[in-house]
């Protein structure tokens, strides 16, 4: 299947902009004002809350597709959802390896057992396994149903881990971008934040697109494999009943 | 060790990661025969 040129020049300049946009986010965090309190380890800020926020995003994405499988059995819904999960474990993983980065000389530890950190720990082990029931199970429709129910039931803990600084005050601050009112920063600052925040977005669809076009590619191998099982089967199985047909 | 040398931990580790997972999808994207065919990307 061939895609139209323009679609394919549309995703080449998306991809150029997406790369042009990380480039313009990494010189706005080096040279945003640094912090009252915190210093130049603010910096960290401006990759770790865009990380976060894409691995929610991701997320939610894999709810909407598992939720669209649910309901019209379209099989690039569940290619979607899959390939979205992917990419949210991946961010998630990196906002908790650069808030640990952060964590060692402003908290002097690399974990602690607060509520922000254990929930966002469970949020990455519950869509690992989301990827790992998909491994486990080979037949495709009852792959597609699992995982379309796991991703329902997966989303309830986004919302768990973005509340929980306020549910359980703990160490790790609460948002100071997505919460009721006007942003508590300096505008140099936020603007430094919503310059990675847009990057990042861009980049994740960037690689949900690939991904998805891996699995799409992936699916359709495995669909062709199985039908020349099949056939292979047939050929096997025809002289056999074709001699019982013979008097 | 230094603040800066902390943010630049961590922005190594940010880009390290994106330049890392583009590479593994373009080798899964290989394998899986969606790139490497003229024409036959989909």
């Amino acid at each position: 299947m061939t895609r139209p040129r323009q679609l394919r020049t549309r995703w080449s300049a998306l991809s150029a902009a997406v790369v042009l946009a990380l480039l313009v986010g990494l010189v706005a965090a080096v040279t945003a004002p640094p912090d009252r309190l915190q210093g130049q380890l603010m910096r960290l800020m401006y990759v770790h809350v865009p990380a976060a926020w894409v691995a929610y995003l991701a997320f939610a994405v894999t709810f909407g597709a598992s939720v669209g499988w649910l309901w019209r059995r379209d099989d690039r819904l569940d290619l979607v959802a899959a390939a979205s999960a992917e990419v949210g474990v991946l961010f998630t993983g990196l906002a908790i390896v650069l808030g640990s980065i952060w964590a060692k000389p402003v908290w002097g530890v690399w974990w602690t057992w607060d509520p922000r950190l254990i929930t966002t720990a469970v949020l990455l082990f519950v869509y690992l396994a989301y990827l790992g029931l998909r491994r486990a199970t080979i037949e495709r429709d009852a792959r597609s149903r699992r995982s379309a129910i796991f991703g329902c039931l997966a989303f309830v803990q986004v919302p768990i881990v973005h509340l929980s600084v306020v549910w359980w005050r703990a160490l790790h601050q609460q948002a100071t971008v997505l919460r009721p009112g006007d942003p508590t920063m300096d505008h140099r600052m936020l603007a430094a934040l919503l310059v990675n925040l847009l990057a990042f977005s861009g980049l994740y669809l960037v690689l949900l697109r690939a991904n998805y076009r891996i699995g799409y590619a992936q699916d359709e191998n495995e669909r062709s494999a199985q039908e020349e099982n099949e056939d292979l089967a047939g050929d096997a199985v025809m002289p056999v009943a074709m001699s019982q047909e013979v008097p | 060790m230094n603040a800066w040398m902390w943010v630049g931990a961590g922005f190594a580790a940010t880009y390290g990661t994106f330049v890392g997972y583009v590479l593994t999808l373009r080798a899964r994207a290989r394998r899986a025969g969606v790139v490497g065919e003229r024409g036959g990307s989909r």
